[in-house]
């Protein structure tokens, strides 16, 4: 393997691992944002009990996907510069904008204003918290676009002149509306609310369908009376939104998906065949979501589809979450489809991949990639176990939003607690009612 | 970060308290140095892509550490089985040494790549070649022994009484390393600027002043009074200073490899903007979130 192969494995590999994070968070974002809205407004006592159950759920899940993101971002920032310096050399004049505006005004922001969210949840007023929260996901969207300028230009340059072998923005206006930015931002969009929304209605199903054999009494009679009890109105409402912002999702991905085949058509070169294939795969998957997601759509007027004769219902669930890394694996392909596309070029007609990567020796930057990879692979199947575990554990134990007291004392006796069940502390002074309520047994 | 395990003993509710107190900041501050990363691949792409060559295994320690060390914040909680929760405790605390460490010998490897003593070890220098290497074990140090002092006063700033003597306890101890460090540093400086690159000497300065902070500080604490100047600003002066004292020591030459005037022009009111909108919410976050514990504290991580 040669590095200019490494280098480019290694960029593809952290950046499939990244976006596996994207999708979610921004798939997931506007989600929360809706349930905690919809809780901030309830006017009802139980209904406004459902919704801050729904936020605080999805909310903890977005969190936990959210802080892998982070971390892979970060991996990812800084490959640029450690593997193709010649993409700045050229280009940073032009691309570096989109860069440091993504970092400075969108990411920076999206941190600050989910830190508040998470850290300010029992001193904000209300509204305060929401719309702490919907900063988040308009910043989120924002930084989503900003990283699509940016590829975009790579793939579709325009908008500037070479002088002295460097690029320089001449019309920042076509760099935004490069219909490889716009589109592909869209397209994107659409492929992260599937993403979410198969999350929001597998796992909903998954807990719908355990509904059932909760109550055997009421299975036995025929009757969907678990599914359609009120401690079960979190997953049905889930699954409604799960519906809609797929379908609409689907729409999207699907209608910019073929508005992109305008610009795709112009680039110099042949396509590899594997990117023949990843489009048809897009096509089929997108198209086959929308056609089941408008069934499904259908069935939701009188809770329908929570009706269904069981051995239907229960089949149709079932289906509903073993489907659920289907549209993460469809972006994976599509990103794949994207980048391999592009090849030999990493700016189309201006920069040869080969001429890009930095002078770094093979060997190490397969060290690194190995290293690199493979510690945020682990981190990424462990942060995918931990979230299966609490989709799983459902409304109980919830961390996010409960009373601190109520949080601290979440933990499994383990074998080093003492037999008064208070353990032992760092300094074997008896203070520990006293740091456990924060200095307020004083 | 490494303060979990020590100051909160075996006792989970313990650690809990006192990542609480420290989990506001961690999202509130890791956004400056993305920021910073962010700035630098745009306004001084070179200056990076020379960097990330010259310090390629330490950028690989720093991504590496700076990732596990976040995965085992946010994780480390998640789940109630203490075996887990106290593995990633101990990753933690390794990342957490890792990641100034790194960031330390980075900020070693600017000041000899961006000054003189860089050409001058490539021209075959005895004294430059040595001083090539020993920049950025200095430094690394100086990384890990001044977080260790900033992290412990914070703690001991907003924990309960029992936690924040602990804390104040060990940021004694951790005061004079950090003291010798940094007048390692500023000696190192001295030498550079003795080498030609004059802007060290500001350097120099800036390291000593801290390394003299963190003595009083010290002075103070034995004498067991803790509300005193020296002791609240030599958490934040350790933390700020070896990064004005890099800049200091590479600026002439970074300003030299910045992108063209054209480029820096078009990135003004963007980043301006950008900055203005962040400052006002940072403010905001720490006024919201900087109280002292209590039982609207939020318990996440």
């Amino acid at each position: 393997m040669t590095a200019v192969d490494a280098a480019r494995l290694q960029f593809a590999l952290l950046a499939g691992t990244h976006f596996l994070f994207v999708l979610v968070t921004l798939g997931l974002g506007p989600v929360v944002a809706i349930l905690q809205t919809r809780w901030a407004l309830a006017r009802d006592r139980t209904k406004a009990a459902t919704l801050e159950s729904a936020t605080r759920f999805w909310g903890q899940l977005y969190l936990v996907n959210y802080a892998l993101g982070i971390a892979a971002g970060i991996v990812m920032e800084l490959q640029l510069g450690l593997h193709f310096p010649g993409l700045l050399d050229v280009a940073g004049g032009v691309f570096g904008a989109p860069l440091v505006i993504e970092t400075m005004a969108a990411f920076f922001l999206e941190s600050t204003f989910l830190g508040l969210w998470v850290f300010g949840w029992h001193v904000l007023p209300r509204w305060a918290h929401t719309a702490a929260f919907w900063a988040v996901v308009v910043t989120g969207y924002l930084s989503a676009f900003t990283v699509m300028v940016a590829n975009g230009f790579l793939r579709n340059p325009v908008g500037f002149t070479m002088t002295g072998g460097e690029a320089r923005v001449t019309d920042a206006a076509a760099l935004i509306t490069n219909p490889a930015a716009l589109l592909s931002a869209l397209h994107v969009v659409g492929a992260c609310l599937m993403a979410g929304a198969f999350l929001l209605v597998g796992v909903s199903a998954w807990h719908l369908r355990r509904a059932t054999t909760r109550l055997p009494g009421v299975v036995a009679a025929g009757v969907p009376g678990a599914v359609l009890s009120p401690e079960n109105d979190v997953w049905r409402r889930s699954m409604r939104i799960g519906l809609v912002t797929g379908t609409v999702g689907a729409f999207l991905a699907i209608g910019f998906g073929y508005a992109q085949f305008g610009y795709l058509q112009d680039v110099p070169g042949g396509q590899p065949p594997v990117v023949g294939i990843a489009y048809a795969v897009m096509m089929g998957v997108a198209q086959l979501a929308f056609l089941v997601g408008c069934v499904l759509l259908l069935l939701l007027p009188r809770q329908t589809l929570f009706r269904l004769w069981t051995p239907l219902r229960n089949g149709l669930f079932a289906t509903l979450t073993a489907l659920l890394p289907v549209p993460f694996l469809t972006a994976l392909l599509g990103w794949a489809a994207r980048e391999i596309g592009r090849q030999p070029w990493a700016i189309a007609g201006v920069l040869r991949t080969e001429d890009a990567v930095s002078g770094a020796s093979a060997a190490a930057v397969i060290a690194s990639l190995v290293v690199l990879v493979g510690v945020m692979v682990a981190l990424a199947v462990v942060d995918w176990t931990v979230m299966a575990r609490l989709a799983r554990r459902g409304l109980t134990r919830l961390a996010l939003g409960a009373p601190p007291a109520e949080v601290l004392r979440d933990v499994d006796d383990g074998p080093d607690r003492g037999p008064d069940g208070t353990g032992q502390t760092g300094t074997g002074v008896d203070d520990r009612a006293d740091v456990l309520t924060f200095g307020g047994a004083r | 970060m490494p303060l979990v395990r020590t100051l909160g003993g075996r006792d989970d509710p313990r650690r809990r308290v006192v990542l609480a107190t420290v989990a506001p900041l961690l999202l509130l501050g890791e956004v400056w140095l993305v920021a910073a990363a962010g700035v630098l691949v745009a306004a001084f792409g070179h200056v990076e892509t020379q960097l990330w060559s010259a310090g390629y295994p330490c950028v690989v320690a720093l991504l590496v550490a700076w990732v596990v060390r976040d995965a085992a914040l946010w994780l480390r909680s998640r789940l109630a089985a203490p075996g887990w929760r106290g593995r990633w405790d101990v990753v933690a605390q390794v990342a957490s040494l890792a990641l100034p460490a790194a960031f330390g010998a980075i900020a070693g490897v600017a000041w000899v790549q961006l000054s003189v003593v860089g050409t001058q070890a490539d021209a075959g220098s005895g004294a430059a070649q040595a001083l090539a290497v020993a920049i950025p074990v200095v430094t690394a140090g100086l990384g890990v022994a001044a977080t260790r002092v900033h992290g412990g006063l914070v703690v001991a700033a907003r924990a309960p009484g029992a936690l924040a003597a602990d804390a104040r306890r060990r940021v004694r101890r951790a005061l004079v390393p950090a003291a010798a460090l940094a007048t390692l540093a500023a000696l190192a400086a001295l030498a550079v600027a003795a080498m030609g690159t004059a802007s060290a000497l500001v350097a120099a300065v800036l390291l000593v002043a801290a390394a003299g902070l963190a003595l009083a500080a010290r002075f103070d604490l034995d004498r067991g009074v803790h509300r005193t100047g020296a002791v609240r600003g030599v958490g934040p002066v350790l933390a700020v200073v070896p990064a004005v004292a890099t800049a200091a020591v590479v600026g002439p030459a970074a300003l030299a490899l910045a992108a063209p005037p054209a480029v820096l022009h078009g990135l003004t009111w963007p980043v301006l903007g950008a900055f203005a909108a962040v400052l006002v919410a940072q403010a905001v976050s720490w006024r919201v979130l900087l109280r002292p514990l209590g039982p609207r504290t939020v318990v996440f991580l």
